[in-house]
């Protein structure tokens, strides 16, 4: 490790409070018991859904895979312990449903492969690729995002900084901390690999004040990784912000860091690359903070219940408690304490009904607070003016989608303006419309076919609509009408054999 | 006196003349402006402005012989833009001249009742409906705008207003 790089700031932001928590952080490995029931997502991940490849009543041992990846942007599911199938759909959605065992029998993995220290051959490059696309792992810093896309981008780009971001958003998330502390020599040995997969220039490890920098340097001494700790201002943990701190660049909506060479994994990401492509281990299981009567950081299977896990880490859940998936800024109220712990969940908290009434919103007052927060420099009370009024133009001029939804102004908010769940209407709106626009063309020529069919036009002029209206054709129409003309041409042809007889 | 009369003459076909230049040029102003109208709207062809369709009412807005907030599909958004495009103003509500539709939904066909009159079919603007006689008849959900169109003329009334895929992504979004 050498001395700590430079870095730069980036405007706006919050301190909310330290990063180390005032009571200790209480450790879970959560052990699941014979009955427990998985719910396994197929299409939580970023890209296409996954394909079951599993069958109801089918026994199924843990790491074995439920469902592969469909196409190149999508991720496989695994099973994270032995049990049987229990249905491979519920309320509509295509999710797998596992009932546990509490055998937990593993298929058995390769051994332990080591990787090299020199630089990887073309053929290792390709086999540890392969080994991190089959793991099923997506971004667990929660944007859920394949990871080996982001890999083979890299691979084919010229990339000059891989950073690992261990700087947790959240300012009441210490799944990042626990890992870096817990998982030192993994994160170490992955954050290299990618490096060297990446052909990376430089090979930052980002961490927050809070993290023992002492015992990190000795542990990654002779490594080439570069520690830096960033702005102790949420959101520090950010893509962005963490790109602005490094490279002191703003990403301009819609490029991506991989545009400027740039390439950011969350910590536990690169651990499970790490453990994926030398233990051919797949994700089956992510660090989750829970914040209630004490601080929990649990490791737990995908899939579990948010209901299930505070049962087994002794948190008490009643009537009153109002419970939210993600952290305090960015987190959302959870629709069912029976959905699942995902790949991307990082944070539950549990909140006495008390601590939850909020005032209602009162008129905003312009006293700018919002904008000095705002780390996107938008003007979050001009926003909400236009959302209100529902100017959907004006209000993307005013840059609606380059916000993060940090969450900085509706927490500094005097007025208790719930000002980011205003965005994310308008952002909803605004897509609405786009659909909207596209199908006018569609619908335009649809009913102009069909005046023309209405109307007596000449043999000419239908031929010519109805060329027009080929492309239009839905899906299954073409299928239907082919079966149609099957069955009338059969017909004919019935009829006239018929015929020939009678002759 | 002839002098007088040719004059005359000379001064109604100067008259005529001009007339025929102007009404022309109007003509062709009110027809471009009710292009452009036409392109603003949803084309839904829903009716529910109370004209034949999307077109009869920009020729309607066009010769301002309509209220520009007549349009549901469209919303505000629509008719703030065509306020802008003929110098009218600004609007906050939309008031439908005759209201069927629901803009957030599509229809369904009771398939235990539907007799396959086949008196749905023609009145399907966007031809949503497949059907033939004695065949029950189908909407394909996503050409169907939910403008209720085809529920009056159902003998037998196994047309109804469903919420569409589409609201249900709209509210997950929010």
């Amino acid at each position: 490790m050498t001395a700590t790089i430079d870095t730069f700031d980036f405007s706006g932001g919050l301190r909310i409070n330290p990063q180390q928590p005032t009571t200790p952080i209480e450790r879970r490995a959560i052990a699941l018991r014979k009955g427990d029931e998985l719910r396994i997502p197929l299409n939580e991940h970023i890209g296409v859904s996954s394909r079951l490849i599993v069958s109801e009543g089918q026994r199924v041992l843990k790491y074995q895979l439920l469902a592969s990846p469909n196409g190149h942007v999508s991720v496989g599911q695994h099973a994270p312990t032995s049990g049987y199938v229990k249905s491979t759909s519920i309320d509509n959605q295509n999710d797998v449903v596992l009932e546990c065992d509490g055998l937990d029998e593993s298929e058995e993995l390769p051994p332990f492969q080591p990787l090299p220290s020199e630089p990887y051959s073309a053929g290792l490059q390709q086999s540890l690729y392969r080994r991190i696309a089959a793991a099923g792992i997506v971004g667990m810093g929660g944007a859920g995002f394949p990871a080996h896309v982001k890999l083979k981008e890299g691979m084919a780009t010229e990339v000059g900084d891989l950073i690992v971001n261990g700087v947790e958003c959240e300012p009441l998330s210490y799944g990042d901390q626990i890992l870096i502390e817990d998982s030192t020599n993994d994160l170490i040995a992955g954050s290299e690999m990618l490096g060297n997969l990446l052909g990376a220039q430089r090979v930052l490890l980002a961490v927050n004040s809070g993290v023992d920098l002492v015992r990190l340097g000795k542990l990654s001494a002779g490594s080439r990784i570069e520690t830096l700790i960033a702005s102790n201002r949420y959101p520090a943990g950010s893509e962005k912000q963490l790109i602005k701190i490094v490279k002191n660049v703003e990403l301009p909506l819609n490029r991506l860091p991989i545009h400027i060479g740039v390439v950011c994994y969350n910590v536990a990401t690169v651990v499970a690359m790490y453990r994926a492509a030398t233990l051919s281990m797949p994700l089956i299981s992510r660090l989750v903070t829970v914040n209630g009567s004490k601080k929990t950081v649990a490791e737990v299977p995908i899939g579990l219940s948010i209901q299930t896990l505070l049962e087994l880490i002794d948190e008490v859940e009643t009537k009153d408690t109002k419970i939210t998936t993600g952290g305090m800024m960015m987190g959302r109220p959870t629709e069912s304490v029976s959905s699942p712990v995902k790949k991307t969940t990082n944070e539950i908290s549990i909140h006495a009904a008390a601590r939850e009434t909020t005032q209602p919103a009162r008129a905003c007052v312009r006293c700018g607070e919002c904008v000095s927060v705002c780390p996107i420099k938008l003007q979050p009370q001009k926003l909400y003016e236009l959302s209100r009024l529902g100017d959907l133009d004006d209000i993307q001029d005013h840059g609606l989608f380059d916000c993060i939804e940090c969450g900085c102004c509706t927490y500094i908010c005097p007025s208790d303006i719930p000002l980011v769940e205003h965005f994310r209407l308008s952002k909803a709106e605004v897509n609405g419309m786009a659909d909207a626009s596209s199908n006018r063309a569609f619908l335009l020529q649809r009913y102009e076919a069909h005046l023309g069919r209405q109307d007596n036009a000449t043999p000419a002029e239908r031929n010519a609509i109805l060329a027009d209206t080929e492309v239009l054709t839905t899906e299954g129409i073409d299928d239907e009408l082919a079966k149609l003309k099957q069955r009338l041409t059969k017909r004919g042809a019935a009829a006239i054999d018929d015929d020939k007889h009678d002759g | 006196m002839f002098i007088f009369a040719l004059t005359l003459c000379f001064l109604t076909l100067l008259c005529a003349l001009i007339a025929l230049s102007i009404v022309p040029a109007s003509m062709d102003r009110t027809q471009r402006i009710s292009t452009r109208l036409d392109e603003l709207l949803p084309q839904t062809q829903c009716r529910q402005c109370g004209f034949d369709g999307c077109k009869p009412y920009a020729d309607a807005i066009a010769r301002r012989a309509a209220p520009i907030n007549s349009c549901p599909p469209g919303g505000v958004r629509t008719a703030n833009a065509i306020a802008e495009l003929i110098g009218a103003d600004r609007v906050a509500e939309i008031k439908p001249v005759k209201a069927i539709g629901n803009d957030l939904g599509l229809v369904l066909i009771d398939e235990d009742r539907c007799i396959g009159c086949t008196k749905c079919l023609p009145v399907c603007p966007v031809d949503a409906i497949i059907g033939a006689q004695k065949q029950l008849h189908i909407v394909i959900s996503n050409v169907c705008t939910g403008c209720g169109l085809c529920i009056p003329p159902c003998p037998v009334d196994c047309i109804s207003f469903v919420p569409s895929n589409r609201s249900v992504e709209l509210i997950d979004n929010v």
